[in-house]
């Protein structure tokens, strides 16, 4: 009897050390180990490299003018604005839609002083200019933008403006950001007034609440 | 006596007056005492099931143990919601602890958040329960107490500002130390979680928090099976129970697998920064270090890791 316990303590000893052992090995090879996808580690932080990249949504392309006429696959044909601006010389004062005898009626800007100039490219209407002279494509408008609202544009590029979706950790999955023209038109580029959604309905302490629970 | 003695009952044969009087007080006995445990009996049979009456508490769960809770859950929400959900723990990331920040200057006040947070979590339908407050205050004050959370007018009103307010999972939570049970407790990524099958309801936390952040279930949340989320953590937006708090997690079961919160998604301004606070380099580091934030309530030392700011 004394001889069995003698041993099963033993046995119990030695599997111990073995478990000891073992657990003390895969520390090590923890402490070790270097896992080139975990990313660097710096000052005890780790910084896992961006594997996704971010999309920016909603730039819009060169407009046009509707002419009425559908193509093949049903959608608007459109004009396109050098149609009639290449054959017209450029009113470099006009700042707004309703100044002229011809289309763009209705179309109020709201946009500080600027002049249709300031921004469109009066040599080729199918662009934009910088204020510097360069012409640059309508999906680059964020140049344009940025030229004057440096702040905003500066907290853009940080993350800190504008809206997002997908993913914080960017090693972990893509993100989706907004272009500037999503939230702001270019005409009147202040953010419009909206209805709130979703009336809370658990408030206490409201005059006009409906019912006490 | 002798009539009387002759009457004798079918079954039991010859019983005198004291064995009669015994049975019968022992029969009454036992009625009573099954009427008295009837409540017990019938909530033991049917509401709870004995596995989640002997269930442990989250952090003594073994990993067997939380799997086998998470998907007596997820079988509970099909029989209960008749819905398929996925119920999971995912831990907190080494190396991260969120920060979430809010540009004031940006908040019109739609209160879209509030409604994303409702359908991501699973609130309620019928109360309208949701994580985020939206108060809209005057210009040039931070007086939390004239905030209106009841308007229903277009916004942003010219003279006024709006101020959604949502759990600032403080690093000295108030909520967590009168906890008497220590149902709620912070996560190593700064989020406090409640366990919401050791929860006793007893709203100790709810009165701490200075914020008004934590809910309370009065009744078993209503959701219909098509609106539920069946993506769900065990620590956030999982059905919760009736009679238990809840309270925002920064929508934890996304944001441990990196993605943003729903209220974030759902802001239409972008007034929302997310992100993990020991990155250098993340975004909500760059609000921290070039704005001038400030947090809610400073005085009272509940350190909030939710930020607010002004654009400068």
């Amino acid at each position: 009897m004394k001889q069995s316990r003698h041993a099963a303590i033993s046995w119990g000893g030695l599997v111990l050390a073995v478990l000891t052992g073992m657990a003390a090995a895969v520390v090590l090879s923890a402490n070790t180990r270097s896992d080139p996808t975990q990313g660097s580690v710096e000052n005890g932080l780790t910084n896992p490299p961006a594997k996704f990249s971010t999309t920016i949504v909603g730039a819009s392309e060169a407009p046009g003018l509707p002419t009425g006429e559908l193509d093949v696959l049903g959608k608007p044909v459109l004009a396109n604005c050098t149609t009639c601006h290449a054959t017209r010389e450029a009113n470099l004062a006009t700042s707004d839609g309703n100044q002229l005898k011809e289309f763009h009626q209705g179309l109020t800007t709201q946009h500080g002083s600027l002049q249709c100039v300031s921004c469109h490219n009066p040599g080729d209407y199918s662009q934009l200019r910088l204020a510097s002279g360069e012409s640059i494509e309508f999906t680059d408008s964020i140049r344009l933008c940025a030229q004057c609202h440096g702040t905003q544009y500066r907290d853009y590029l940080q993350g800190a403006h504008g809206g997002m979706t997908g993913h914080w950790d960017l090693s972990q999955g893509a993100r989706t950001r907004n272009h500037c023209l999503v939230c702001h038109d270019s005409h009147a580029p202040k953010y419009q007034p909206v209805m709130p959604v979703f009336h809370p309905r658990d408030l206490p302490d409201v005059p006009h609440r409906e019912k006490h629970p | 006596m002798s009539e009387s003695r002759s009457i004798q009952l079918p079954v039991i044969g010859q019983v005198d007056r004291r064995t009669a009087l015994k049975a019968a007080g022992a029969t009454l006995g036992a009625a009573a005492f099954a009427k008295a445990v009837a409540p017990i009996v019938e909530w033991a049979s049917q509401d709870t099931s004995a596995s989640e009456f002997l269930q442990k508490h989250f952090k003594e769960l073994s990993d067997n143990e939380l799997t086998q809770v998470m998907h007596r859950l997820e079988e509970e929400t099909k029989e209960e919601y008749g819905a398929e959900v996925s119920i999971s723990d995912t831990r907190p990331q080494k190396g991260v602890k969120f920060g979430y920040a809010l540009n004031l200057s940006i908040c019109i006040g739609c209160r879209k958040c509030a409604e994303a947070c409702h359908k991501e979590n699973n609130h309620d339908r019928s109360s309208g329960n949701s994580y985020i407050r939206v108060l809209e205050m005057d210009k040039g004050s931070l007086d939390l107490e004239s905030g209106n959370a009841d308007y229903d007018h277009p916004v942003p009103q010219p003279d006024k500002f709006y101020m959604p307010v949502q759990c600032q999972q403080c690093d000295h939570p108030p909520c967590v130390n009168v906890c008497p049970v220590e149902a709620t407790w912070k996560e190593d990524d700064g989020v406090v979680v409640v366990d919401y099958n050791w929860c006793i309801g007893c709203r100790y936390c709810e009165a701490a928090c200075p914020y008004h952040a934590r809910r309370f279930n009065w009744t078993k949340p209503e959701v219909p099976a098509e609106e539920i989320n069946p993506n769900q953590g065990y620590l956030s937006n999982r059905i919760r129970p009736q009679g238990v708090i809840e309270k925002c997690t920064y929508c934890l079961h996304r944001t441990r697998e990196g993605r943003l919160p729903a209220c974030l998604e759902a802001c239409p301004t972008g007034a929302r920064v997310f992100g993990n606070l020991l990155d250098p380099n993340s975004e909500i580091s760059y609000v921290l270090r070039t704005k001038r934030v400030f947090v809610l309530k400073e005085e009272l030392g509940t350190q909030p890791q939710f930020f607010y700011f002004f654009d400068t």
